[in-house]
């Protein structure tokens, strides 16, 4: 069984592949040192030419070896007329200043040169490849000289002479006559650049380095190693020709008893020569020599002479030796459940490579996991909810516990009369407190659908008792402010009352001396009345004047009557008023959240609906698209992991990262 | 060759007394004139008559009495020139007499003229001590044409004087008069012309109007006259061949163009026409030139050789050389001398400095599908037959240069005793009548072989003509353009189909239609003036594709 956390598996398994078989390939060898050839027609250090009286000197300058550009200075060098034919771009670098000195060279530039040779009169060599010179017959040569003056005066682009510090390139100039067409029996020809070799049911050996094998070879077949036509080649070799291969940089060959012939390589055109007889035996030689590659079918992988071999397989790049072993790496497999995943294995396995001699497979075994966005569970919310519901009545009980001690404190200081009710409070307060510790350290969830309605019925059990214990203090105190209320009316009333009657005695004096002083002025004026009537007119201004100032006074004088004898009828009633407590209107109501100084008990039991189902064990419960899936994160919850996932109807499944 | 004589005439105004006659439209007088042209040039009274039937005798010897008096014809009826004239312009002198201002001119070439006539208004004049003798007195009964009004001819019919003493009151004149004459030696034939100025004075006082002047002839025997300069001012430059009509000057001397053309601008001093006076300063264009000896005919011959390499570059084989050589110096001065070309490895050492020259001689020999023989290299003297090849190879014909051949032997060499079923000659330039001329030569012979033979010519067809072409061969010829498209061939070919066994070719260094024939109604067996011309076989497969494929195209 596994422990730790849920993760990936790697997994792996090696196959054995000794006995396999190849149907095709190419093995290489060691590569072994080819023959020296140094023959009167084929050689690989050609003797000089001696060129003949005043003849020219005929040069075609390929892309052949040292030996060539050697006799091509030898001869200009001695003077005579050399007529030389090279490629496009020969001379658009360094060109050899050698060369340019000697006095009669004439160079044309032609698309290609087909192949590397010099003529003189009665002598004539090609460089066929691989280093080996082909001295040529005078039929070839007379046959190579029509090919030269045909690409020398049909085919040239540019041309350009020795005598001067370089070479300067002008157009070639028109031909000055016409030459012929080399026939196709002719011993050496330029041909198209698809020519092939002739077949010669007679030919001994075949030396082909491109295009496709041919439908019947000689009995030895020089093919290029590679990827290609190896269902020809097997074919070939079935039936009994041997197919070999060392690149040593020759042409198609083709040799027999009575001749045979080379197909110089080119992209424009290829050069053909037919060989003399001696010509095709010295070349044979050549073509019996041992090779690097050879050519088999059925090849098995175990056999011990294959073990430093390397094979070139069909449509492959390149040839490479055996593997001892070949790791393949697989996609993960995705196990169907976390139980399974040790045994999870892929479906199918791919072939090894044909070189491999073991394979090994290796692959990891995914296990399942809950998918990405996947959501909680309606069940965890429900419990969740029924959770935070608990602690949010539980923690307002608490505070109006909390609350009613201060609350308590303070009318205890506030009011001495409640000192001994306060006791009782305090002993109240205590034991809800005490229940209040005791539910904080339950939840609902954990009791589970069974207990967690009994918990919650304690609960509004508690919330009852502080909502009472709420309202008691609130009476005790209202009473308490009342009595010290009515102290202070009666205290008030019986001031008002002694400032009444002490009072009251000089108010009505007052009342009498102003009424003696309004009686004085009426007789005043009443007096001075009646003088107006007798006075003159002088005297009546003066008379006037006065009567004004006295009536101005007496009026003065019935308001001050007025108000003295208005207190002496309050300072009466006031003196004869009875006590009368009047209660203090109610505080006006205060905001929900701070109206009260103790926090208000919630006032009715609230409904809390319990789920049906229990949360489970091990895990979290996730939905993802109507289906629920429980995770886990260890395998040592996969038993009860299993065991709740099917309680609840869930796929067990790892975490999402697993 | 052809020089321009001038030289300038004084011109005199006067104020004479004359009678004069104005030509003047007369058909009836024209009519008359040509009735005595067509009558032994006389005017007879039968001849009025004839104009003017019913007329008495005595009115017919009236009538010529008054052409008599015009001066249309003698005292004999005999037609004058003025007559003649009358004949040909219809218009008659019609005689006047008074004061006229007249334009004197003189010169042997044309003779005393009057230039321009005024008629002048007859007044009392007081200058009668400054009328003087004339200076000379133009010719009388010459019909002048007035340089100022082409339409307006007169006659001096006399100038009436007292005592025979002529006299004029001389005038003031600012014309100017200049003769120009042309000798074109080798057209034969002169021609003069006067311009200048003249007043004009009915445009005014002082008007001045150029002349009008047609040209006319003086008539000179051109070529006596190059001989009588020969000793004189020509000696200076040369030797005058009357003969071959040149003049024999140094090599030494010439110059590029005149090697070239065979023609030299001679400024002269002075010349002197007999009877027509000398004149000054003349240029004598393009005298004929040649050498004067055999060695500088030779280097004549090879500077026009040097030059033509020079001006056309490029590869050329010993065969072009030499025909090129003979282009040159045939049918020239120099052909009399029959220079050489040189020898091909002469001419080698002659280019040795010139390396472009040097490879456009040697690369051809050197490089040549068909090696030029021995002889063809050696020196070619021309107007002197080749010498024929000693030895010929097997499947090549060689006609030497002037070798003498008929177009039959060509022919029976190119068959090599077979019957041709047809033929095609395939040669760019089958035009010019020379050339058409060579190849019905060319293609008798071939008749003479095969009469039913067809023969088909592929050629260029610039300035070709194929209907020629065609009524020569009987078929219609192929242009180069529709059977090579841009690979035409440089060479020619004769390909032949014969009536058994397979198809050949010739490739031939020339044509057989450059033969020429020097005599009238040549025939095939005429011997013909050649080029060299080397013709290989060549089988089927050595022709080029359309070559080819008419072989094989013909042969189903």
């Amino acid at each position: 069984m596994m422990q730790g956390p849920i993760r990936r598996v790697p997994k792996h398994r090696v196959d054995s592949r000794e006995d396999a078989l190849l149907s095709t390939a190419w093995i290489e060898g060691a590569e072994p040192t080819p023959p020296a050839l140094d023959g009167a027609w084929v050689t690989q250090a050609p003797k000089g030419l001696q060129r003949g009286g005043d003849a020219p000197v005929l040069v075609l300058l390929g892309s052949g070896p040292d030996a060539v550009r050697a006799e091509l200075l030898a001869h200009a060098m001695s003077g005579a007329r050399t007529y030389v034919l090279v490629g496009p771009d020969w001379g658009k670098g360094r060109v050899d200043g050698e060369l340019l000195r000697a006095e009669r060279v004439l160079v044309r530039r032609i698309p290609e040169v087909p192949a590397s040779g010099v003529m003189v009169a009665s002598d004539a060599w090609v460089w066929m490849g691989g280093g080996l010179a082909l001295r040529l017959d005078s039929v070839q040569r007379e046959a190579l000289r029509q090919t030269f003056l045909r690409l020398f005066w049909h085919e040239a682009t540019e041309e350009a002479w020795s005598g001067s510090r370089e070479f300067s390139w002008r157009r070639a100039s028109e031909r000055p006559f016409d030459v012929p067409e080399v026939p196709g029996s002719a011993s050496v020809r330029w041909e198209p650049s698809d020519a092939r070799l002739e077949a010669d049911s007679r030919a001994l050996a075949l030396h082909v380095i491109n295009g496709r094998p041919p439908a019947k070879a000689a009995p030895r077949l020089w093919f290029p190693a590679g990827a290609d036509h190896h269902d020809q080649l097997g074919q070939l070799a079935d039936a009994g020709v041997e197919v070999v291969w060392s690149d040593r940089g020759l042409p198609d060959i083709q040799v027999s008893s009575g001749g045979g012939e080379v197909l110089l390589p080119g992209t424009r055109g290829r050069l053909r020569l037919r060989l003399t007889a001696p010509q095709a035996q010295e070349l044979a030689q050549l073509l019996r020599a041992p090779s690097a590659w050879r050519f088999s079918t059925r090849v098995r992988l175990g056999d011990a002479n294959h073990r430093q071999a390397r094979f070139w397989l069909s449509g492959e790049q390149a040839s490479r030796g055996l593997e001892d072993e070949q790791h393949i790496e697989l996609p993960p497999v995705q196990a169907s459940s976390l139980r399974t995943v040790l045994e999870t294995t892929p479906s199918t396995l791919p072939p090894a490579q044909p070189l491999a001699l073991a394979v090994c497979y290796q692959w990891t075994v995914l296990p399942p996991r809950v998918p990405t966005g996947a959501e909680e569970d309606a069940l965890v919310r429900s419990w969740r909810t029924v959770d935070e519901h608990w602690a949010t009545r539980l923690a307002k009980v608490r505070e109006a516990l909390t609350a009613a001690e201060g609350e308590r404190g303070r009318l205890g200081g506030a009011f001495s009369r409640l000192v001994s009710a306060m006791l009782g409070f305090q002993r109240t307060e205590s034991g809800l407190l005490a229940q209040a510790e005791v539910l904080a350290a339950q939840r609902p969830s954990e009791a589970g659908p069974a207990d967690a309605p009994a918990l919650l019925s304690h609960l509004g059990e508690l919330e009852e008792g502080a909502r009472k214990l709420q309202l008691d203090l609130e009476e005790a105190e209202r009473k308490a402010r009342e009595d010290e209320e009515r102290d202070r009316q009666r205290d008030a009333w019986q001031a008002r009352v002694d400032t009444a009657q002490r009072e009251l005695p000089n108010r009505r004096e007052a009342v009498e001396e102003a009424e003696g002083r309004r009686n004085h002025i009426a007789e005043q004026l009443r007096e001075l009345e009646e003088g107006l009537r007798a006075a003159s007119k002088e005297a009546r201004r003066d008379l006037t004047a006065n009567q004004r100032r006295l009536s101005d006074e007496l009026t003065r004088v019935n308001r001050e009557i007025g108000r003295l004898r208005g207190e002496v009828a309050a300072m009466e009633q006031t003196a004869a008023e009875p006590f009368e407590f009047r209660p203090a209107p109610s505080a006006p109501r205060r905001s929900q959240t701070g109206g009260r100084f103790v926090p208000q008990a919630a006032s009715a039991r609230p409904q809390t609906s319990v789920p049906t189902e229990a949360l489970p064990e091990v895990g979290a419960l996730r939905r993802h698209k109507g289906e629920r899936f429980l995770v886990i994160e260890t395998w040592s919850e996969l038993e009860a992991g299993e065991r709740e996932a099917t309680r609840l109807s869930a796929a067990l499944v790892g975490p999402e990262d697993a | 060759m052809r020089c321009v004589l001038t030289t300038e005439i004084p011109v005199s105004r006067v104020a004479v007394f004359a009678e004069m006659a104005w030509m003047q439209r007369r058909p009836e007088l024209g009519l008359l004139c040509r009735a005595g042209r067509e009558q032994d040039n006389r005017i007879t009274a039968a001849v009025v008559q004839s104009v003017l039937p019913g007329l008495g005798d005595a009115g017919a010897n009236n009538v010529i009495a008054w052409c008599r008096t015009l001066g249309l014809c003698d005292a004999h009826g005999g037609l004058t020139a003025l007559g003649a004239d009358v004949a040909e312009s219809n218009e008659a002198p019609v005689p006047e007499q008074g004061v006229y201002g007249l334009w004197l001119a003189q010169h042997p070439v044309m003779g005393r003229r009057v230039l321009a006539v005024e008629r002048l208004a007859s007044k009392r004049d007081p200058r009668f001590e400054s009328i003087g003798p004339l200076a000379f007195e133009p010719d009388r009964g010459r019909v002048f044409r007035s340089m100022l009004d082409a339409k307006e001819r007169f006659v001096v019919r006399d100038l009436p004087s007292n005592h025979g003493q002529l006299g004029a009151l001389a005038g003031d004149t600012r014309a100017t008069c200049r003769l120009r004459w042309t000798l074109d030696f080798g057209q034969s034939r002169d021609q003069w012309q006067l311009d200048g100025m003249i007043e004009a004075p009915q445009q005014g006082s002082n008007a001045m109007r150029s002349m009008e002047h047609e040209p006319e002839s003086d008539g000179l025997d051109l070529w006596r006259l190059a001989e009588t300069w020969a000793t004189g001012p020509l000696s200076a430059f040369g030797r005058w061949q009357a003969g071959e009509r040149r003049l024999a000057v140094e090599f030494d001397d010439l110059s590029d163009g005149e090697v070239a053309n065979f023609r030299k601008s001679l400024p002269l001093r002075r010349v002197e026409i007999p009877g027509r006076g000398t004149f000054e300063d003349v240029t004598l264009e393009d005298v004929p030139i040649g050498p004067t000896s055999g060695q500088e005919a030779q280097r004549w011959a090879m500077a026009r050789f040097d030059r033509d390499l020079s001006d056309k570059p490029g590869y050329r084989s010993r065969s072009a050389l030499r025909e090129r050589f003979a282009e040159l110096t045939e049918d020239t001065p120099l052909e009399s001398f029959a220079p050489s070309l040189p020898s091909h490895s002469d001419l080698l050492a002659r280019a040795a400095k010139n390396p472009e020259r040097f490879w456009t001689i040697a690369a051809p020999v050197d490089l040549s599908p068909f090696p030029p023989a021995s002889e063809e290299l050696d020196a070619l003297r021309i107007g002197s037959p080749a010498p024929a090849p000693v030895v010929e190879p097997a499947g090549v014909v060689r006609v030497p240069y002037r070798g003498g051949w008929s177009m039959r032997r060509l022919v029976d060499r190119l068959m090599a005793g077979v019957a041709p079923r047809r033929l095609l000659l395939c040669d760019r330039y089958v035009r010019g009548d020379d050339n058409l001329q060579s190849l019905g030569l060319l293609i008798d012979s071939v008749r003479a072989i095969a009469p039913s033979v067809g023969v088909e010519v592929w050629t260029g067809d610039e300035e070709a003509d194929f209907k020629k072409v065609q009524a020569l061969t009987g078929t219609s010829p192929r242009s180069y353009r529709e059977v090579f498209g841009r690979s035409w061939p440089h060479d020619r070919y004769l390909i032949v189909l014969p009536t058994q066994g397979p198809g050949f070719g010739w490739h031939m260094s020339n044509s057989p239609i450059h033969a020429r024939a020097d005599v009238q109604d040549a025939g095939p067996d005429t011997a013909l003036r050649w080029k060299d011309l080397a013709a290989t076989r060549v089988t089927a497969d050595e022709l080029q594709p359309a070559l080819r494929q008419w072989l094989v195209g013909s042969a189903r």
